[in-house]
């Protein structure tokens, strides 16, 4: 197969200008596809060409298959990066892609498939041997053949969509008085989601750990892990802190975790770049949960402590060219933390924050990476996900790691709209984080002591704030008071601004470099 | 300039005045000199002899517009803060505005999307904190919840339907 020359990026925001990125690294011309909220996005100045795809609700642009391949095929690439998200777990549209004559940069559509359907996973991996989280291996039918299962498991136990992910059509049942109503509600919510109504039941595994294995594996039967990551810090199942490697995870279980997950791969017929996560109970026992096919959000940490470019792997392994890493080579080297940077308001149950980002700096300095496409005057939309920027530190060791994310986080600063810093210093500075302890119910079961913790401010502070505020206004009354007295209108910067608040960015025309 | 400010359950007299290139404060009587440094919304400000790094930006809705009041984000050091400014001639102090309590409060929208879910009834005495209407944007949804106890006099939007930041949904009386 000839190396590729140009390809198409399928997605938005962090992960389009990580992939901008990688292409400039390899030589190969990026070129993207844009809605209308984005054609002043980062990615967008960046790439070769940039061609329109739709209105900003991702429904209307960036999740249109058939657009997306004809503006690929229109702008002369010969692969599609699909990023994470969007389309890059539709085996449709990788089959559409391949048919089209183009690379679909992830794995096969069939690997897709297996791997998809939560409950077929699970009886796959169970008849090879991997351990799997007790409960259905098949759709649950009806109330009874829960209700047996969990007569014989004991309570609590979650219901899931078959079709699953994301916590949508998941529900914990802690008494069979509430099987019938929950099994209702899960089934509705998982049809709606994913158009699959399929539900099947595991035991609720308490105080464990959400640990996840990275693996490549390429199209000559050839497959390696790259480790664990650490991702049992979250809100509600969305990842807020992730790191590698894991305090949970010896050289023994990483060995063993590893090759579970090249097992999973091989039995599934994965190829490319690709995460089996796993449950860690307190004895150091594993339970598979799921494959995530595509590139995660959290793939920087691996990144940062075996030294390898991820998205490049991806790309060389989609060109059809043969892994050049053996597994004996490769053990983690330090310690690598990420931060997941939300346009949330933490004090207010992570309540959305769309706005203008008024003025921005970010972090740098030694062990720092930041993934971001934030620039300031961009408006941080209602239609896409919160992700505005991932923070990550590197240090020899894990101490350093965290000392060095305590500088970047207290570097790093977003005016116009709240974000979950603050969220992150405390919670990095916590002593649970120091010392390794929590689990995935730790975000959660500590979220009202955050809070308060965010909230508190001394005299002092609170007077310097209430100064500041009130100088900022007097400014802003100064400024439009000088305006009406020159009779001007107020300037079009602002005019514009003010409109991409209410709306999002006004339409202008499109541009396309040859 | 006067203006009252609110930081949390706190609460200072300022009066602000130019003075060359720097401020002249009045805080709670006590006279001191700012001098607010950088463009754009991330500053240094200099107050007592002290340093800070200080970025603050009005929040876009919030604040009650009928009372002069406006809504300011402020960080400094690592912390949120959220400061109310309020027009010393336009609204009482926080004890005169336990009498208004009685009035009519208008829940709003503070961003736009979609109402998914309506969990009050017109005619419903409702607890402060208590639930009152869902709305997702972002892909989240979010819980509406009563600013203050009281009885629900008007339901304006219904479940499915878009609203504009701003918008009001409920009036609690």
């Amino acid at each position: 197969m000839p190396p590729l020359r140009r390809i198409l990026i399928a997605n938005r925001g962090e992960i389009a200008l990580r992939v901008v990125r990688a292409c400039r690294d390899l030589g190969i011309s990026p070129v993207m596809v844009y809605s209308e909220a984005d054609r002043d996005s980062l990615p967008v100045r960046l790439a070769d060409q940039a061609l329109p795809i739709g209105e900003a609700p991702a429904a209307k642009s960036y999740l249109r298959s058939d657009v997306i391949i004809e503006a690929a095929i229109r702008a002369g690439a010969d692969a599609i990066h699909p990023g994470y998200g969007f389309l890059a777990e539709n085996a449709a549209f990788a089959r559409a892609t391949a048919e089209a004559g183009l690379v679909f940069i992830g794995p096969p559509p069939e690997a897709m498939q297996a791997v998809g359907d939560k409950v077929e996973a699970r009886r796959l991996m169970s008849k090879h041997g991997v351990p799997i989280i007790p409960g259905l291996t098949d759709r649950a039918a009806d109330t009874t053949s829960i209700a047996a299962f969990a007569r014989q498991a004991g309570y609590p136990i979650v219901l899931k969509a078959a079709a699953g992910g994301g916590g949508k059509g998941m529900r914990v049942v802690r008494a069979e008085a509430d099987l019938a109503g929950a099994l209702r509600m899960a089934r509705s919510e998982a049809g709606a989601s994913f158009g699959d109504d399929g539900i099947y039941a595991e035991k609720l595994l308490e105080d464990v750990r959400h640990v996840e294995i990275q693996i490549l594996a390429d199209a000559h039967g050839h497959a390696v892990h790259l480790g664990e990551r650490e991702c049992s810090l979250q809100r509600r199942h969305q990842k807020l802190v992730e790191e590698a490697p894991s305090l949970a995870v010896t050289p023994e279980l990483r060995r063993r975790m590893g090759d579970l997950a090249v097992q999973v791969a091989r039995v599934s017929g994965y190829r490319n770049a690709g995460t089996v996560e796993f449950l860690l109970d307190r004895e150091g026992r594993p339970y598979f949960m799921e494959v995530n096919a595509r590139l995660q959000v959290e793939h920087p940490v691996t990144e940062m402590v075996t030294g390898l470019d991820l998205v490049r792997a991806q790309i060389a392994i989609a060109a059809g060219e043969p892994l050049a890493i053996r597994q004996e080579d490769l053990a983690p080297r330090g310690w690598a933390i990420e931060c997941r940077i939300l346009a949330e308001d933490p004090v207010h149950g992570f309540r959305p924050q769309p706005g203008r980002i008024r003025a921005l700096r970010l972090p740098a300095g030694p062990g720092i990476r930041v993934d971001t496409a934030l620039q300031e005057g961009d408006v941080v939309s209602l239609h896409y996900d919160a992700l505005i920027a991932k923070l990550c530190a590197w240090g020899a060791d894990r101490d350093e790691a965290v000392r060095r994310m305590l500088r970047a986080l207290g570097e790093f600063q977003v005016a116009g709209i709240r974000t979950t810093i603050p969220f992150d210093r405390e919670v990095i500075a916590g002593e649970a984080f120091r010392s390794g302890r929590f689990d995935i119910a730790w975000v959660d079961s500590r979220m009202d002591a955050i809070r308060a913790r965010l909230l508190e401010s001394d005299d002092q502070e609170a007077e310097r704030a209430a100064v500041a505020a009130a100088v900022a206004s007097f400014e802003e009354r100064s400024r439009s008071a000088a305006d009406a007295s020159r009779g001007a209108t107020p300037d079009a910067w602002a005019l514009a601004g003010r409109r991409a608040q209410m709306q999002g960015p006004a339409p202008r025309r499109g541009w396309a470099r040859p | 300039m006067k203006v009252l400010a609110r930081v949390g359950d706190r609460e200072f007299a300022l009066e602000v005045s130019r003075d060359g290139a720097a401020y002249q404060v009045s805080i709670e009587g006590r006279e001191a000199k700012a001098h607010v440094e950088g463009h754009g919304a991330i500053r240094t400000v200099t107050l007592d002899q002290l340093t800070v790094e200080t970025a603050a930006w009005p929040v876009a809705a919030a604040g009650d517009g009928t009372r002069g009041e406006t809504a300011w984000d402020v960080v400094a050091g690592g912390r949120l803060q959220e400061v109310r400014l309020v027009d010393p001639l336009r609204a009482g102090r926080r004890g005169e505005d336990a009498d208004h309590a009685g009035g009519p409060t208008e829940v709003r929208a503070v961003m736009p999307g979609k109402v998914v879910a309506v969990l009050a009834a017109v005619g419903q005495e409702v607890e402060t904190g208590q639930g009152l209407l869902v709305v997702e944007a972002m892909k989240m949804e979010n819980e509406i919840t009563a600013p203050r106890a009281g009885r629900v006099t008007a339901i304006q939007v219904k479940q499915g339907e878009p609203v504009d930041s701003g918008a009001v949904l409920l009036t609690l009386e």
